[in-house]
């Protein structure tokens, strides 16, 4: 799956847009990691236990959202942004989200090999179905 | 989890022990209104335990626990 922040891929062309996709998560450690960060606040400097929340967090939603998109049969994800709020103390949500598209390779990109594009049938909406180049 | 976290931890374990035993004798002293606080901290119990089992049964909170730092 590839995905993206940017609005398309450099060596490949959308050719469906499959919807928005989602994921979220809200994590806390436990209490004895709060107790810890509470006291790292005092001397200052990384609080690395809530370092690790949120890249928890951050990786979990967006597995989240690349199963969403797989749902949907996608080959990418695109325009993908993080969102967090406070739900309560010692606690983040971190939502993700982004546009499920189908892909093809670009005719003039590195990884568009004759052999991978070859005879590779990919729908379009509508009727017409489009036959990748070589 | 070096060893000062996990002194730090036994010591809390047991102060907690030791103030939920208070807080069970304590109802039980000021019988019959003191039942109420006993119900309260029964409920309060029952629910925990459910949480932990929740966590420990979780394998997808496992997962990003051991593998995720930064």
């Amino acid at each position: 799956m590839k995905m993206t922040t940017q609005d398309e891929f450099a060596e490949h062309e959308i050719v469906a847009t499959l919807g928005l996709v989602t994921g979220n998560t809200i994590r806390s450690r436990h209490i004895g990691k709060d107790i810890l960060a509470g006291l790292r606040s005092i001397v200052g400097g990384e609080v690395t236990e809530y370092t690790k929340m949120l890249a928890e967090a951050r990786e979990q939603s967006l597995d989240r959202m690349r199963a969403n998109a797989q749902r949907l049969k996608a080959d990418g994800i695109v325009g993908i942004r993080f969102t967090t709020s406070p739900i309560m103390a010692g606690a983040a949500e971190l939502l993700a989200y982004g546009t499920a598209v189908r892909l093809r390779p670009r005719g003039d990109a590195p990884g568009a090999s004759a052999s991978e594009a070859a005879a590779k049938v990919i729908p379009k909406t509508g009727d017409n179905f489009m036959l990748e180049r070589g | 989890m070096d060893g000062f976290e996990k002194l730090g931890y036994a010591c809390l374990g047991l102060l907690a022990l030791f103030y939920i035993g208070a807080l069970v004798v304590g109802s039980i002293a000021a019988f019959p209104f003191g039942l109420l606080g006993l119900v309260g901290l029964v409920g309060i119990g029952v629910l925990f335990v459910k949480v932990i089992g929740e966590r420990l049964r979780n394998r997808e909170d496992d997962h990003y626990s051991k593998n995720v730092d930064q």
